[in-house]
């Protein structure tokens, strides 16, 4: 049941070949590559990320993007103006995501929502809606557990430093979050496997940025309180526990393993250098 | 009694954390506050979990007693003045900077501090206040802080620190006056309820609305007919409108109340609200008379939530129920008083309308929506494309989240089953008791025994970890089931067909 316009259906005959714009992951690259293949005009057009599809086919054209910022800047405009500040958000967080597939995702829903206009966010039956839906609901669930399970270390120099290894790319939504909590503190969040973090020096605001392998050794060093608080949050880690309910199925539903790496107490395994 | 001077921290911790575990309430929700700009500290409407322990229970807060020096002799509790336990205390010092390091390395969301009865309740309490007005005025600290109000402790005392804590609680212990006498000697339910009914006062003259209107974990609140709207003399005069009413959200415009001006812009009463504990299993009280008080807590004290704590017999005491082993902690009957609760706070159920005198406890095998809806079957079927967002609230497999789901996208096309099965409605539950667009999903009759039987083969697996969620024995339905040969031989074969 489907309401909506599709533009599959009208198909041009003569051109079999379908543009396929490639772009990097990032939320610029994608919206760029999005520009670019609105601008074809035609309805055989399509965004991946590059490197996404390994087998090539022979009725696509690949096309590479550059990131070009003011392209990107326009569509994140139109998004927000012709459609709602609300999608964009949906949007943004969609494009976070790991999903290799997430810029067709999203190239898709915008092709049908500047056809049929904002309400179409409502229409979670249509199958475009849902899937950036589910991209959306994905990421804003991962952020919401990296508010929860994060640890931060303090290094020798005061500054708190924190790993994650999160599946989607996280650090621009938790970080609002830690600059208002640890306003008055020096830290840094590290994506390692992105090698990309958030600085936050005390009272001022926080900034991204690209971590070399250099900068990446220098997460070492704690300071001499630390190890001492972390064995007194691993005692009260163990005595908060009532051993007459003991479950641990539970508590691994509640708080998986993957999110346990870079936790102290609550690691199962002894910690990996 | 045995008193150590000059304990370590780490033992004072591990002694003040395993006395004060079995309180429930880890909600760290119900407050936005941003960081107030010279210390650390904020704090999410939504609470956020930083841990879960072994047994599977969330770890938001820190959570310790001030002391486990206790001059009451109640029972059911590890500290009581008979037991022969190690005693320490805390000193307000020693309090703030484990919150505060602990906070710094986002192991907690705040503090949760509760207490023994030192000397007399009014000194406990104003050691508590101390505490916490250490951490607030010289640490600067933003984030959440639960108090535990003492019985007994004066009022002036109480308003201190409801003035520098979110959320405040006092336990009832026990659903009954007289369970309270019998267990817990020295403490008696005026002294509970004096504190319980000064903070909720405060809270209403602070805030000049009701609370639990004041951040969104409450959708009941503008549920009419939940247990919520039935109005009380103090605050029917001047209740202000709610913002979000049944047109609305039937229309799928629910507004979630953030940030509310005042929320930032004046001194707050306990702004998180109030809560409670209750002990279950320790005395013979029905579910039912369980689930009244609660009722009666909600709607004339206001609570944010009430905890039920399935009785551990820690102190072997025989006049208590008998345990042998952990599979006789009542955890399955918590699960469904908990399961209840949250149809009264959010699903706009009456405890009237789940039990009632003649069938005063839950239903072991089916939780207590399925249980109802099959005691109602002529309220269905229910067409998903039509049923306003109540009717679909009552329908077992569909829940808030759904329910808002189908609204908001039934106004752009009509829906079917594989539609609301990805919008998160348990299709397994719900299929027998739905239509989309006049069919249902399978051939099933609208008939009492064949859904009971269904059902019950669909989650018994499920029920069965709840009450056994240690043990390795093998399953036995007659045995852990209490199951007839009859239903027995039926579920085999619903389970075969």
């Amino acid at each position: 049941m489907n309401n909506f316009h599709d533009n599959s259906s009208s198909d041009n005959s003569t051109n079999i070949i379908k543009n396929i714009y490639l772009c990097d992951g990032t939320t610029e690259g994608i919206f760029t590559a999005i520009y670019r293949a609105w601008a074809d005009g035609t309805n055989r057009t399509d965004v991946r990320i590059k490197g996404s599809c390994d087998t090539l086919s022979f009725f696509e054209n690949y096309i590479e993007t550059k990131t070009d910022y003011n392209l990107a800047e326009k569509v994140c405009q139109s998004i927000k103006h012709k459609l709602s500040e609300n999608i964009y958000f949906y949007i943004y967080r969609a494009s976070l995501s790991f999903n290799p597939d997430r810029a067709s995702y999203i190239y898709s829903f915008l092709q049908k929502a500047f056809r049929n206009g904002p309400s179409i966010i409502n229409a979670l039956s249509d199958n475009d809606v849902m899937k950036l839906f589910e991209l959306d609901r994905q990421v804003g669930r991962e952020a919401h557990t990296h508010l929860e399970f994060v640890r931060f270390e303090e290094l020798e120099n005061g500054v708190l430093a924190c790993r994650i290894n999160p599946k989607s790319n996280v650090i621009p939504l938790i970080t609002e979050h830690f600059s208002d909590r640890l306003h008055t503190e020096n830290w840094i969040i590290l994506d390692t496997g992105r090698s990309f973090a958030a600085v936050h020096r005390a009272h001022s605001a926080p900034f991204f940025c690209a971590l070399s392998d250099e900068q990446l050794t220098a997460f070492s060093g704690f300071s001499e309180k630390e190890e001492n608080f972390k064995k007194l949050w691993k005692t009260f880690f163990e005595t908060i526990a009532i051993k007459e309910r003991v479950n641990p199925s539970l508590q691994r539903t509640m708080m998986p393993l993957r999110y346990r790496k870079y936790m102290n107490a609550e690691c199962p395994n002894p910690r990996l250098p | 009694m045995i008193i150590q001077e000059n304990m370590q921290l780490m033992e004072k911790l591990s002694i003040l954390g395993n006395a004060a575990k079995f309180d429930v309430s880890c909600s760290s929700s119900g407050v936005e506050k941003h960081n107030n700009g010279a210390g650390i500290g904020n704090s999410k409407a939504c609470g956020i979990c930083h841990s879960f322990s072994a047994d599977g229970r969330c770890i938001s807060l820190l959570k310790i007693l001030y002391t486990n020096e206790c001059i009451f002799d109640c029972r059911y509790c590890i500290n009581r003045s008979s037991n022969d336990v190690v005693r320490t205390s805390f000193t307000p010092e020693e309090v703030c900077t484990l919150t505060i390091e602990f906070y710094r390395r986002n192991y907690i969301e705040g503090l949760f501090l509760s207490s023994g009865i030192l000397h007399s309740p009014d000194y406990t309490m104003s050691q508590l206040v101390e505490t916490v007005r250490l951490l607030r005025t010289k640490y600067h600290f933003g984030g959440y802080i639960h108090l535990k109000a003492i019985p007994g402790a004066s009022g002036d005392l109480i308003e201190a620190a409801g003035w520098y804590a979110d959320r405040m609680s006092v336990n009832l212990e026990l659903p009954t006056a007289e369970g309270l006498k019998n267990l817990a000697p020295h403490k008696s339910r005026k002294a509970i309820l004096t504190p319980m009914r000064q903070i909720r006062n405060g809270i209403y003259h602070n805030s000049g609305r009701p609370l639990i209107s004041a951040v969104n974990d409450s959708p009941s609140a503008y549920i009419s007919g939940s247990s919520f709207n039935s109005d009380e003399n103090l605050n029917s005069a001047t209740r202000k409108p709610d913002t979000g009413t049944v047109s609305d959200i039937t229309a799928g415009k629910i507004t979630h109340q953030k940030n509310l001006p005042s929320a930032r812009s004046k001194k707050l009463f306990v702004p998180a609200g109030q809560s409670t504990q209750m002990i279950i299993g320790a005395t013979p009280e029905s579910d039912y008379h369980i689930m009244t008080v609660a009722e009666a807590l909600y709607d004339k004290y206001n609570l944010k939530r009430v905890y039920y704590s399935a009785f551990v017999n820690v102190n072997h005491d025989d006049t208590l129920p008998v345990q042998s082993d952990n599979s006789d902690v009542p955890l399955l009957r918590e699960h469904r008083l908990y399961q209840a609760d949250w149809l009264m706070r959010f699903y706009g159920f009456k405890s009237c309308e789940l039990l009632s005198q003649e069938r005063p406890n839950f239903n072991v095998l089916l939780d207590p929506k399925c249980d109802w809806a099959l005691r109602h079957l002529e309220h269905f079927p229910v067409e998903i494309n039509r049923a306003d967002y109540y009717t679909l609230l009552r329908v077992p497999g569909i829940g808030v989240n759904s329910a808002k789901r189908i609204v908001r996208a039934r106004r752009q096309s009509k829906l079917d089953f594989s539609d609301i099965k990805k919008m998160g409605v348990v299709l397994k539950r719900a299929l027998y008791f739905i239509t989309c667009q006049g069919r249902m999903m399978y051939n099933t009759p609208i008939e009492e025994n064949y859904i009971t039987n269904n059902l019950i083969g669909s989650d018994w697996k499920k029920t069965y970890d709840i009450a056994h969620h240690n043990s390795y024995r093998q399953l036995s339905l007659f045995d852990d089931f209490n199951v007839s040969t009859d239903t027995a031989a039926s579920i085999i074969k619903a389970e075969q067909s």
